[in-house]
């Protein structure tokens, strides 16, 4: 028999994408292109907030090159595209509410024609005032954006009594925080094609995050069943939440045209488009309120959340659970109140980006235990792990936490790095202008869809051995240049004890897999990776059958060498050996696998209750330079550890890592989207700054704690996400302790600096 | 869509030609990196684009009795490592400072002056060495100094017909500091919000002839002549520098844009030039404890 099979999970192993992309081989929807295929361009309200009274198409139907154009009412189904609150239509019909609202689509035989037709319809409106803050929104006598008012979501936690805690208290911070709008600021602006079939089938290919949503979407518009709808994800050049919802809606107006034409339709949105366009990061206001007593032991927590959702509420509802449900922190609380509230502005709609409603709450929540840290006259540290959520501690939901939590890890080895508690966080001059401090924040991050998004948490793989042994696998989550083709290749391959490079796993085909679910929440790994195990789980089942007619009844299924052992050490089958075998007896060696994530759920009113099934948990160190005079903050170094249960590919997870702590410099320090009146001014790169890969500390680390979940395949908990949240809070931290101010609003701002200092 | 000509000029003679036939209605093409954003955003429709990248003339440096001139056409790269820049440290940072290496790489000095941006890196270090440019047109060839010729954003006092051929300037002489800084929003990749470059020289341990410019701070780039004047003839001193550096905020007028408020921009122009100047006594180690002497 064969030697053993070197485990594939825990090795480093490049992307298996990552040469193609590399050498530019990749092809991107920007290279898809079809015989007889309109280009389409999106024409826009332009205006915040207003009465559409016309849409007159015929001037953009005499541009040459212009084909066809549509509108609402060319909409065969529902011109709805609401996800979790139904108050978006796919073609305003009646009032546009932002800026880039869609009110009809255009499609030529070039994209010049098109966009040159879009420039060209004719939108008769009325101005209605635009709400274009949270604050107005509120107002009980705001114009309201829909008719059932301005507040579009809101979430509470009740636990214990927050009264009785501050009196029990000996330092209490009360503290306002803001954070902004984040751009997600992907490589590949978005785009999509529609393919009409003969036979009234549509099929769609997107790089998008959630070929699922898109599914569902294109159906209820063209008023298609389900099985009428084939979405086929292609290559995604970056994503970070910002391809989840949107990618819907324009598919689905997409497939309006191309129903309408006969004709593969396809778009690309401009830089511009897209900036303008597409879902955000939430800003929020934080209104912080902790206690704890003069030995450091929190008492308590009074949190107020108020998000700016946009025009239309998207994922607001579950963004802004997951912000209520993670805004205490880390710690174990007794008395908690957190009540998020998002409101509606004539602004673009706030959806999904990495982080999920998570960095706003742990930048404010991790300001605030800094500075109970001090009062308290303990250091960061020790505040932390003096409080910290260790396996057995209740949180704010009162969800007893009964494995893997490596928190206290994270935060003792951060100890380990930093020597002194107290010392490192004091200011220490550099230079004439300019003093470094260092900062530490902590964070927990429930993983998958939680209690909010109960239903859908579950996802399906198909597995097909081949007679050559090679092994083709479908799963329903995407690649977005994450790492999962890769990760889950080896997940596959240990799971047969088999080559990684046998295992080739597809891009997602809603014809082929079934519904999985969103590719969100940090959740690829956990329900791709199990519904895989699954799935070979019960070909090896059928495996053993015909091992065992041939090798007696002991016959067992044997992972570290691939294939099948017998009773005796040197019988059995190899892997190749015993795939001939079963084709020889026509046996089925395909298999769909599924994995539902254990049920959460949490009570209405209270918000008490099992939130997630299990937590990832991080500790980050920065250490900042800041130049007083001109409020320059220069990232000096940054250490990351994270405790994501098993990493099973230390490489990719490595380079999660580093890129979270890129976007997660952006958040604190350069990423500033500019808006004024309703109207977006940051509409480019040049005024929109996203950090430069000179702008990125060159002394990046990042670190694990293995600490398994027996629920993740192999261990595993979820990592994309928490590899960003806590780097801003991280950072501000650091920027505090070096200049005695306390930073409260992000991106840390030089001209406050300045003006502070 | 955006239709034009292109010229693709293969000597000077062409050039000036095609500029003479299409006059205000051509543009010229060096590296495109601020023409092709012109043209996208519709603020340059061009009937006609000449593209001088392969014009040798255009492309030529060197020094003739101690005056450097730099052809249009080359690029910032290459200012950074030619050897008629060699110790002209507030050039050579200047285009260092320009986007990032493949701006670098296609930009040229001819476009940075013509596009004539109040935030031009090129225009503090070359207004520091008193540059003077020279325009081509079929009339004949003029010079004019820097200052002269730009009159406020995007305006500059070249004629449809003529072209920068190349700019010229005096390497300074003897023992003297040059250098140039800049507060951008992030490390690369950034307009500046501020910049500035100062050339000075000192004799028996106090400033003797100092040039200061900065950009970014009034419609166009300006000469910082007050402050030249407060250092002049002055023993370096804290208070002296700082004195420059407020001296610098009060002579600057600018606006708040997307990037930067006018305070900000005023208070970072006088920190980077008592920076600047401070470095300046450093280097030339007039810091009292060696008498400088000029070479
Ligand atoms: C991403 C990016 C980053 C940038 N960063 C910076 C920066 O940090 N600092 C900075 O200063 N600039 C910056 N720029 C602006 C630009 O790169 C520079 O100004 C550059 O020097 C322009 O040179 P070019 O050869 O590309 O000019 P082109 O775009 O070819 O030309 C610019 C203008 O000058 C005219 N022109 C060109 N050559 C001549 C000539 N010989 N005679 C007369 N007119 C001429 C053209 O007709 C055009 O109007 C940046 C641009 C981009 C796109």
């Amino acid at each position: 028999m064969k030697s053993e099979v070197r485990p594939a999970v825990g090795a480093v192993i490049p992307s298996v994408d990552s040469l193609p992309k590399a050498k530019g081989t990749t092809r991107f929807i920007q290279d898809v292109n079809l015989p007889g295929m309109l280009h389409a361009s999106m024409v826009y309200a332009r205006t915040p907030h207003s009465r559409i009274k016309s849409v007159t198409l015929p001037k953009a139907l005499s541009i040459k090159g212009v084909v066809a154009a549509a509108t609402c009412d060319d909409v065969p189904g529902e011109n709805r595209v609401g996800l979790v609150i139904d108050d978006q239509p796919l073609f305003v019909s009646s009032v546009a509410r932002y800026e880039a609202d869609c009110v009809a689509l255009v499609g030529a035989e070039s994209t010049a024609a098109a966009s040159l037709g879009a420039s060209c319809v004719e939108i008769a409106l009325e101005e209605l005032p635009p709400v274009l803050t949270v604050e107005e929104a509120r107002k009980p006598d705001c114009p309201r954006i829909h008719k059932d008012g301005n507040l579009a979501v809101e979430r509470k936690i009740i636990k214990g009594d927050v009264s009785d805690g501050e009196t029990r208290s000996d330092f209490v911070v009360e503290r306002t925080f803001t954070t902004p709008v984040q751009e997600h600021g992907y490589l590949e602006p978005i785009g999509a094609l529609a393919v009409p079939g003969a036979d009234g089938s549509i099929e769609i290919m997107a790089p998008a995050q959630c070929p699922f949503y898109i599914r569902e979407a294109v159906a209820r518009c063209l008023g298609l069943p389900l099985s009428k709808v084939r979405v086929i994800q292609l290559p995604i050049g970056g994503a970070f939440g910002g391809k989840e919802d949107v990618p819907s809606e324009i598919c689905a107006r997409l497939a309006v045209l191309a129903v309408k034409t006969g004709r593969p339709v396809k778009t690309v949105l401009s830089r511009e488009e897209d900036l303008v366009y597409t879902s955000k990061r939430h800003p929020m206001r934080l209104d912080y309120r902790m206690g704890c007593t003069q030995d450091g032991n929190l008492t308590f927590a009074e949190i107020a959340l108020y998000a700016d959702v946009g025009a239309y509420a998207t994922l607001s509802p579950i963004v802004l659970f997951r912000s209520t449900i993670h805004a205490p922190g880390p710690y174990e609380i007794p008395n908690v109140s957190v009540t998020t509230q998002g409101f509606y502005t004539n602004s673009a709609p706030k959806g999904a980006m990495r982080g999920f409603g998570t960095p706003q709450v742990v930048f404010a929540c991790e300001s605030v235990i800094d500075e109970l840290a001090e009062m308290a006259g303990l250091g960061p540290i020790e505040f932390r792990l003096r409080n910290a959520l260790k396996r057995g501690s209740t949180t704010a939901t009162g969800q007893v936490l009964d494995e893997s939590v490596g928190l206290v890890e994270t935060l003792t080895r951060a100890k380990e790095f930093l020597g002194d508690d107290k010392q490192q966080f004091e200011p220490r001059p550099a230079g004439a202008d300019t003093v470094r401090s260092t900062g530490i924040a902590s964070m927990l991050y429930g993983v998958s869809l939680g209690a909010a998004g109960r239903v859908l948490d579950r996802g399906g793989a198909r597995v097909e051995i081949l007679k050559d042994g090679s092994v083709s696998v479908f799963v329903g989550c995407t690649d977005m240049g994450q790492g999962a083709l890769t990760v889950l290749s080896q997940i596959a391959a240990d799971s047969l004890g088999i080559a990684t490079d046998a295992v080739r796993v597809n891009p997602v085909d809603t014809g082929v897999v079934p519904d999985s679910g969103p590719t969100v929440a940090s959740r690829t790994t956990i329900v791709s990776g199990n519904a895989i195990i699954d799935a070979c789980d019960k070909i090896k089942t059928r495996m053993v059958e015909v091992g065992a007619s041939i090798l007696g009844p002991k016959a067992a299924y044997d992972v570290s060498r691939g294939g099948i052992a017998g009773a005796r050490s040197d019988s059995g089958l190899g892997f190749p050996e015993i795939v001939s075998e079963c084709f020889a007896r026509r046996v089925d060696l395909t298999a769909t696998g599924w994995y539902v994530v254990p049920d959460c759920r949490l009570d209405e009113v209270t918000g008490q209750g099992k939130a997630y099934h299990v937590y990832s948990f991080a500790t980050d160190v920065a250490e900042v330079e800041v130049d007083l005079k001109t409020g320059r903050v220069d990232v000096k170094s940054f250490l990351a550890i994270h405790d994501s249960g098993k990493i099973i590919n230390p490489m990719t997870a490595t380079s999660q890592v580093e890129g979270g702590i890129a976007q997660g410099i952006g958040l604190a320090l350069y990423e500033r989207f500019a808006v004024a009146e309703g109207r977006v001014c940051s509409r480019d790169f040049s005024t929109y700054l996203v950090p430069t890969s000179l702008d990125i500390s060159d002394d990046l680390s990042v670190e694990f704690i293995d600490c398994h979940s027996t629920d993740g395949p192999f261990g595993a908990k979820g990592l994309g996400e928490p590899a960003i949240i806590p780097v801003a809070a991280a950072i501000a931290n650091a920027v505090s302790n070096a200049t005695g101010v306390r930073v409260e609003d992000l991106p840390i701002h030089r001209e406050r600096i300045v003006k502070c200092s | 869509m955006i239709e034009f000509e292109t010229v693709m000029a293969g000597s000077l003679e062409e050039c000036l030609e095609a500029l003479a036939k299409y006059g205000s209605d051509a543009a010229l093409l060096a590296g495109g990196t601020d023409l092709y954003v012109l043209i996208e955003t519709g603020m340059k429709l061009p009937k006609a684009v000449i593209h001088i990248g392969g014009v040798k003339e255009l492309r030529d440096s060197k020094v003739k009795s101690g005056s450097v001139s730099i052809g249009t056409a080359v690029t910032h790269s290459e200012i950074d490592r030619l050897d008629v820049t060699e110790g002209v440290e507030c050039l050579r940072a200047g285009a260092r400072a320009i986007g990032s290496p493949q701006i670098r790489n296609v930009g040229t000095a001819g476009g940075n002056i013509a596009n004539a941006s109040p935030a031009a890196d090129l225009y503090p270090p070359l207004m520091v060495l008193d540059a003077v440019l020279e325009l081509r047109s079929l009339r004949g060839t003029r010079e004019v100094g820097l200052e002269e010729f730009v009159a406020g954003p995007g305006i500059t006092s070249l004629r449809p017909d003529e072209l920068i051929t190349c700019a010229r300037f005096k390497r300074p002489e003897g023992r003297f500091y040059t250098g140039f800084a800049k507060i951008g929003l992030r490390d690369a990749l950034a307009i500046s919000v501020a910049n500035a470059a100062v050339t000075v020289t000192s004799r028996n341990g106090k400033f003797d002839q100092v040039k200061i410019a900065c950009g970014a701070v009034a419609p166009r780039p300006i000469r910082m002549k007050e402050v030249e004047a407060l250092l002049t003839g002055q023993e370096p001193s804290a208070e002296l520098i700082k004195q420059a550096g407020d001296m610098t905020s009060k002579q600057c007028d600018p606006i708040t844009d997307i990037r930067a408020s006018r305070d900000y921009r005023r208070q970072v122009a006088g920190v980077i030039v008592s920076r600047l100047i401070e470095n300046a006594s450093r280097e030339l180690m007039m810091d009292g404890k060696e008498g400088a002497t000029d070479a």
